[in-house]
């Protein structure tokens, strides 16, 4: 049999192809449930890091009402929660900082007040904007307790007013979406 | 003994990152952290040997004008396998890897050992090889992060060891890489008095394209 | 418009495929020796990329992603630029034989090479739709083309110049890579200050 000819070369490539295909459907059976548990369980110690006092987060997906507002015009609202024990709103924004998007998850009780602030993914460069993800970094320390106009009076942290200020922009609107939800619930 | 020396070829001799320089691009992105460069290092060593065996299995079975298209799937589905099985057990890991991991697809370190041993080569000799190469660029990997991480992070396998003001971040960052890599083999002429990086003239026998193109397209590195 | 501009510039000078991913690397120190060559191997990158991305995006919203074989992307994607490398090569040297001659030799070269692959995935990883995949894609080549067109008036300098003779070679040319990195550093900030 002439192994170089047409047919050959084509059914062994497709044969290696099919084997290939059914062991990674194999591999990725066992692999996925754990995969998709282990991001459900990532996003709830999230939730409940920024917003301790919640028992259980419930989403919101109704946003209309939303004010436009054009200084805040690089932030996106991606994801809200409400707690169901009516502890307050969690919401997780990005927006444009230095290098690139920023990430943060900011959680604000029922009072209008902060409880917590993460950083969940950002670009921004080492040693200067990154300061911003250092959760023991004064400039994040200073944001739980804070309302909404103590929060637009926030220190920024010198030498990196950039990614600083993207975060007091996110905040800012993580208060905006707390008022609009809790109004929607009263 | 053969066996032996097929073994430790890729360790020193013929190391395939500080030596044949090849797999370049992992190198110099992963070795931010000693950690994520014995990560690395693990995973894409349990591609080539796997590749190599497989390849070496199957070698009088694959037609020579479906060879490339035919290691690439091997290399590929292995490849696929460490992706998932990473993420749904080391996602630290599999986070800290990115993009990296998939492109271990187009290592080239995989794809020219698959090409130029495995498939003239027994079994056990391709195994041992994959084991050589793979502990090979594990050991590069480490030396490079090893620098990389103590002064540009000033910590060591995530340990913090050095003051944050006696750091030479620039070490951690994209150049430093080509920084670090180029003083490493720099150094290495130095102590093998030239003998070691034999001038890598990308010509064609050492490109890992030389299967593809056949040396015929010799005008690209003139 | 504006998202998409942001996107381009983001992948060819802030975030260069080059000197801040480490993409392309083998290519970068094998084939910038010469204007020539470098620029040859950089235009047949950036029509690969474009065509890898337009035959790549669809292949994984249409096909893979609604039937949750998401897992196949590494296998499936290189395969498409593996075939679709051969079938330009054959096309060109069929059809359009003066730019057979210009870019063909370097086409196989460019399936093993990361940028491609790198740059399919990561639309995918980044979520972006057809077209800010087939701008960063764009901008991702011509970053690259920049890159070795730049580097390629760098190694003609450096190859000349006098060394200690352990550096000659590879380490000088990646010492030079390193400077030519840093000076791109200075483009961080850039689309956000154009953009705000």
């Amino acid at each position: 049999m002439n192994k170089n000819g047409s047919i050959i070369p084509v059914v062994v490539l497709t044969v290696i192809c099919l084997v290939v295909s059914g062991i990674l459907g194999y591999v990725n059976s066992i692999a996925d449930p754990i995969i998709q548990e282990a991001a459900r369980v990532a996003a709830e110690e999230a939730r409940a890091a920024v917003l301790p006092a919640a028992d259980g987060f419930t989403q919101v997906t109704d946003l209309s009402g939303l004010p436009d507002d054009p200084a805040l015009k690089d932030v996106n609202v991606e994801e809200v929660y409400t707690a169901d024990n009516g502890a307050g709103t969690v919401t997780i924004l990005t927006g444009a900082g230095y290098g690139g998007e920023v990430k943060i998850i900011v959680g604000i009780d029922a009072d209008g007040k902060i409880v917590g602030t993460q950083v969940l993914d950002h670009s921004e460069t080492a040693g200067l904007g990154a300061r911003i993800a250092k959760d023991d970094h004064p400039f994040r320390t200073q944001f739980p307790g804070m309302d909404e106009a103590a929060a637009d009076g926030a220190t920024v942290i010198s030498g990196s007013s950039v990614s600083s200020n993207c975060f007091k922009r996110m905040v800012k609107r993580a208060f905006q979406v707390s008022e609009l939800v809790a109004g929607k619930e009263a | 003994m053969g066996k032996l020396k097929t073994l430790t070829a890729g360790i020193i001799r013929e190391n395939p990152v500080l030596v044949l320089v090849l797999g370049t691009c992992p190198t110099l992105a992963v070795s931010t952290s000693v950690k994520n460069a014995i990560g690395m290092g693990i995973a894409a060593t349990f591609v080539l040997i796997g590749s190599n065996l497989v390849i070496s299995l199957l070698k009088n079975v694959i037609p020579d004008k479906v060879r490339i298209p035919c290691y690439i799937v091997v290399i590929a589905g292995f490849v696929t396998v460490v992706q998932l099985l990473l993420n749904a057990f080391v996602p630290s890991l599999y986070a800290a890897l990115g993009i990296f991991l998939p492109l271990i697809v187009v290592n080239c370190i995989i794809l020219g050992r698959a090409e130029a041993f495995a498939n003239k080569n027994g079994v056990l000799d391709s195994a041992l090889d994959g084991i050589g190469m793979g502990l090979g660029f594990t050991l590069a990997l480490c030396i490079m992060a090893t620098i990389r991480e103590i002064i540009g992070y000033g910590a060591f396998f995530e340990k913090e060891l050095i003051p944050e003001d006696f750091r030479i971040s620039i070490l951690g960052l994209a150049p430093g890489g080509f920084f670090v890599y180029g003083c490493i083999i720099a150094a290495l002429n130095k102590i093998s008095h030239g003998r070691a990086v034999k001038r890598k003239s990308f010509d064609c026998e050492s490109c890992p394209s030389f299967a593809a193109c056949g040396g015929q397209k010799g005008e690209c590195a003139k | 418009m504006k998202a998409l501009l942001a996107i381009l510039l983001t992948s060819m000078l802030v975030e260069n495929f080059v000197l801040a991913k480490f993409l392309a690397i083998c290519s970068f120190l094998g084939v910038s020796k010469k204007l020539d060559s470098a620029f040859g191997m950089s235009c047949a990158v950036i029509f690969v990329m474009l065509m890898a991305t337009a035959a790549t995006w669809p292949i994984y919203r249409f096909i893979l992603d609604p039937r949750g074989l998401g897992y196949l992307q590494t296998i499936v994607f290189i395969l498409v630029i593996a075939a679709l490398v051969q079938f330009v090569e054959m096309f060109l040297k069929k059809y359009v034989p003066p730019l057979y001659s210009a870019l063909g030799i370097y086409l196989p070269l460019i399936t093993t090479n990361c940028a491609v692959l790198g740059v399919v995935v990561l639309n995918i990883t980044k979520t972006y739709g057809f077209a800010e995949s087939m701008v960063n894609s764009l901008g991702a080549g011509l970053g690259y083309m920049l890159a070795m067109v730049l580097f390629c008036g760098v190694r003609s300098k450096v190859d000349n110049a006098d060394m200690p003779e352990c550096f000659r070679g590879i380490p000088i040319t990646l010492a030079a890579a390193s400077i030519m990195s840093v000076s791109f550093m200075g483009f961080s900030g850039l689309v956000t200050g154009l953009f705000g």
